[in-house]
């Protein structure tokens, strides 16, 4: 059994509108020190799926296990980065990741979780604002805020939701790069699920890419694994052909599903690389 | 220019309510004094404002401040159930089902009507003039709170699940400071009101204070009087606005 285990997941939200179905049977496995892109388009339900891995969403029906147990609740060493930061802004960037550090090692001194917290904090570059409030930082620094706080307690699992979604595109090269560092300089590995709308952005970080179909009631694609050496930079990426070829594998499978032929009966065989395999076994 | 307008409107302003006043004074009611006799009559009472000559006869300062702290205690009481309150009909939906309607209810019922059931209650004046303060002063309190509560975004409780605060650290580190500003706006509401509770409770329970000099010397047809606790009134509540205004800017800005 892998390390984290996604099984028969679906989820819908009701509402007066009625009933949107988000999710359906969505499965996938996570080995340890694996880290695993879900790509998809926005509202697809790529951000449900995280928060029902990480324990924050009950899903309809499936469960999630995390070394064979079933969760409850967000499991215990782990982090999870949101796209819009969600620092508290009356507490300092210090304050901030500082309290992550005491919810975590509730033993250790004050001063050594200031440490533990500053140390980070100063990977993620922002040494000199440790007592600048979320107000006061741009959005690239706000989230350099929230890596250093997800890093700083340690963990094994690291959820990303989006990490980098909102931040324009220079900022979000730059961090991506600090992140390839930070998980290669973290001395141990950590399993990471990350939700991210940029394929690029996943060739860069992960082992495996796993493309979410556009909802309602999406699902997860086959699972394309990026054999490249790390860590990877965004540049050398460019030009690499295994990487292009990953690239254009994930985006054909992407907009394959967009006009929605898939599911219909007597689909066109353009209608995406699934369902053309599908068709052309039928066929067989 | 700009400044000149900013300071010289409001002063038009006064003037011509005061030539409003002035006008009624000798068209509507020859009983009612004009401002000039207001002032002739009223004088003593600004110019030593901290004087005590009697039980009733006391420099207006000092009977601002009997009614400030009378104030102070009803609201302080107040506050102290509506905050409470407030987090828990905004935490629990089960309360907030219960309780909603009663306090709708509730809300709109004036000072007048409290204060006799105060006085059965307590079979006091004074206690049962803080309980009226503070029951007519609870609801906005009580209503911010909850929709402060209730309005936190999913984010914050997130962060609270994420970092696993415990409850008390939530409501520290989370909670509480969420919903801060909008609290403040209630307390500032219910202040306003605290205030306007004042007279109705003094007139009625005869205790000194702007309120009980307002309606003694009704009584003792000394009408300038009643203009002066009325002006006296206006300028209390407007300054506590002010200043919690002023504390309320400082919280948002955070």
């Amino acid at each position: 059994m892998a390390f984290i285990e996604i099984q028969n997941i679906t989820k819908s939200f009701r509402s007066e509108k009625g009933v949107r179905h988000i999710l359906e049977n969505v499965n996938l496995s996570v080995e340890e020190h694996e880290i695993v892109s879900v790509v998809g388009y926005t509202g697809s339900g790529k951000s449900t799926l995280l928060s029902i891995a990480a324990g924050l969403l009950e899903a309809d029906s499936g469960r999630v296990l995390i070394q064979g147990a079933r969760i409850n609740g967000f499991p215990a060493k782990a982090s999870i980065v949101f796209q819009n930061y969600s620092l508290l802004p009356w507490f300092s960037a210090m304050e901030n990741v500082r309290l992550a550090v005491d919810a975590n090692f509730p033993a250790w001194s004050r001063e050594r979780q200031r440490e533990q917290a500053a140390r980070y904090l100063d990977m993620v570059g922002l040494g000199n604002s440790f007592d600048k409030r979320p107000s006061q930082l741009s959005g690239g620094m706000r989230q350099r805020v929230a890596i250093a706080r997800a890093f700083a307690i340690e963990p094994e699992i690291l959820f990303m939701d989006e990490p980098f979604g909102a931040l324009d595109a220079l900022t979000r090269a730059n961090l991506q790069q600090e992140l390839v560092k930070l998980c290669s300089a973290a001395g141990r590995q950590v399993t990471m699920i990350m939700i991210t709308n940029s394929v690029q952005e996943a060739i860069l970080l992960s082992d495996r890419i796993v493309p979410l179909t556009r909802g309602p009631r999406a699902t997860l694609g086959p699972a394309i694994s990026v054999e490249l050496e790390k860590p990877r930079t965004a540049s050398q990426l460019l030009h690499d052909e295994k990487a292009v070829h990953i690239q254009s594998r994930v985006v054909e499978f992407l907009t394959g599903f967009t006009h929605g032929a898939p599911k219909t009966k007597g689909s066109k065989p353009a209608a995406g690389p699934v369902s053309q395999v599908k068709s052309a076994e039928v066929e067989a | 220019m700009k400044r000149v307008t900013n300071f010289l409107l409001p002063v038009f302003g006064v003037l011509l309510v005061g030539l409003i006043w002035w006008l009624a004074s000798v068209v509507v009611s020859k009983d009612l004094p004009s401002p000039w006799r207001t002032w002739e009559e009223s004088k003593l009472y600004i110019l030593a404002p901290f004087e005590k000559r009697g039980e009733m006869d006391q420099g207006i300062g000092l009977l601002a401040f009997y009614s400030l702290v009378r104030v102070a205690k009803g609201y302080l009481l107040g506050m102290a159930i509506a905050t409470p309150l407030g987090f828990f009909l905004g935490s629990s939906k089960t309360l907030r089902s219960m309780l909603d309607p009663m306090i709708q209810v509730l809300r709109p019922i004036s000072p007048l009507a409290w204060l006799p059931l105060g006085l059965i209650l307590f079979r006091q004046s004074e206690p049962a003039a803080l309980f009226t303060i503070a029951i007519c002063s609870m609801w906005p309190t009580v209503i911010n709170t909850m929709a402060g509560v209730r309005s936190i975004p999913q984010d914050y409780w997130n962060v609270a699940k994420v970092l696993r605060l415990s409850p008390i650290k939530t409501f520290t580190h989370v909670l509480a400071p969420a919903a801060l500003p909008q609290i403040f706006t209630g307390y500032r509401l219910s202040l306003g009101i605290a205030w306007l509770v004042i007279v109705a409770a003094e007139m009625l329970t005869g205790t000194p204070g702007v309120g009980g000099f307002l309606w003694q010397e009704y009584n003792s047809l000394v009408y300038a009087h009643i203009l002066l606790c009325i002006v006296t009134i206006g300028v209390v509540g407007f300054i506590l606005d002010r200043l919690m205004g002023l504390v309320e800017s400082r919280l948002r800005s955070i």
